[in-house]
């Protein structure tokens, strides 16, 4: 069974970092995409997708 | 008893096998990058946790975005998706208006695209004001395309709330010609359920009253309000929030790219909305007179109808000569009698179809200026009228 190689304190830092960004970024894409989804079924209005 | 072994043998046996080459270490960088890349990449209960608080904070920063002190404070500029988005540049213009000290006289332009393509940017016109009154007008855009009579009730109510009777002299400039006549109250209460521009007025309900519809409900909570317009907006404005990326508004957006042919079926479309509204424009008159009822409750405001510029080529394709002449004469008697201005800009401009992109707008330029140049001089004349205490 191959064991994963053991990682420096600064790595396991970065990894967390990178979480952290990923639920950041996660997070406020979810709303955004929420409120495009909205609209979009809604139809509510004819200008949002007319060449803006 | 001697070792039997020779010394070659225990050489050659001192002699350790060749280690296997194994991995190469990667490079710090590499690793960095790899930690970080497993991180961001794999779901953990770290990830988990920021995402739902972001998911919170996002929702709440879009709440307290998306309030009227807010649009109409500096991250206001925020809220347009694009340059081209007219309705978010007006909304954000009329909150903008009715919160700022006014400290110079105002000229408010209302009405379609076909008056925001006829004026461009507002700089440009204060530019020319300035130069026949060498007075500092402040020109406030609030053009949207295909903008219905009740959309002008609600921009104008709120970007005129902060007006005293010692503010400066505000003049509404409502754009007017034969494209209003498509306006019937059918058509004006359609739009006005789609809350197209984020304001909400007690005048623009009462239009919708007025009209025989019910107003939507209303709570003072703007995101509840103004619903359609937040969704429309939302993802855009927080994009733009977040990446401080605000949009440049290009007015005269319409004339943009190669001048192409006119289309029949779209000037059909006009041309039968015209003919079948026409016998009905009382409609549109009356609206007039409610809006100068409503504007005369203001202090130093008056109203002034300029004439939409359409062009020559469309009139004449679609027969609308007898139309166009009599409604020009209706509206010049109508405003006279009222006590109204009306700057037939276009006319005066002596604008040919050459002058114009397509049937609605005109080209970018010199064809501009001369409507700009014209709607200057109506503006010297009236205050000069005005001076004398000859009114309109």
């Amino acid at each position: 069974m191959a064991t994963e190689a053991p990682i420096t304190r600064r790595q396991r830092r970065l990894r967390q970092i990178g979480a952290v960004l990923q639920g950041l970024a996660l997070g406020f894409l979810i709303v955004l995409a929420g409120m495009e989804l909205a609209s979009l079924a809604g139809g509510v209005s004819p200008f949002k997708y007319q060449g803006f | 008893m001697a070792d039997p072994v020779s010394p070659a043998a225990k050489a050659r046996a001192k002699v350790k096998p060749a280690a296997k080459p194994g991995p190469k270490p990667l490079a710090w960088w590499r690793s960095d990058l790899d930690a970080f890349w497993q991180g961001f990449s794999q779901p953990s209960a770290l990830a988990f946790a920021f995402f739902c608080g972001s998911a919170v904070l996002s929702l709440v920063v879009c709440l307290w975005f998306f309030s009227e002190t807010t649009l109409s404070g500096w991250y206001g500029r925020f809220l347009p998706r694009s340059g081209l988005d007219a309705e978010g540049f007006a909304t954000r213009v009329a909150l903008q208006s009715a919160q700022e000290d006014v400290a110079f006289p105002r000229l408010i332009l209302l009405g379609t695209s076909t008056v925001a393509q006829a004026v461009g940017s507002g700089a440009g016109l204060e530019a020319t004001i300035r130069e026949k009154t060498g007075q500092d007008w402040r020109v406030l855009v609030l053009t949207t395309p295909l903008q219905s009579p009740a959309d002008q009730f609600a921009l104008i109510d709120r970007a005129l709330e902060n007006q005293q009777p010692d503010s400066p002299r505000v003049v509404v400039a409502v754009g007017f010609g034969l494209q209003r006549l498509r306006w019937s109250a059918d058509q004006t209460l359609k739009y006005a359920i789609e809350r197209r521009i984020g304001l909400r007025s007690d005048w623009e309900d009462a239009e919708v009253r007025a009209l025989g519809g019910k107003p939507l409900p209303r709570i003072g909570f703007y995101p509840w309000d103004n619903m359609q317009f937040v969704l429309v907006n939302g993802s855009e404005a927080l994009l733009r929030l977040v990446l401080n990326r605000p949009a440049t508004r290009i007015v005269d957006q319409y004339a943009i790219g190669r001048k192409s042919p006119p289309s029949d079926v779209l000037r059909d479309l006009i041309g039968q909305g015209i003919r079948d509204n026409f016998p009905d424009r009382a409609t549109s008159f009356a609206q007039i007179d409610r809006l100068a009822a409503d504007l005369a409750t203001r202090s130093n405001v008056d109203l002034v109808l300029i004439e939409e510029p359409l062009s020559p080529a469309l009139i004449m394709d679609q027969k609308l000569e007898r139309i166009h002449d009599q409604l020009s004469r209706e509206l010049a008697e109508y405003a006279a009698s009222h006590g109204i201005g009306y700057w037939p800009v276009s006319t005066e401009a002596q604008l040919t179809a050459a002058d114009y992109f397509d049937d609605l707008h005109v080209l970018v330029g010199k064809e501009q200026d001369r409507l700009r140049l014209v709607l200057a001089l109506h503006l010297v004349q009236l205050l000069a009228a005005q001076e004398s205490g000859n009114g309109n």
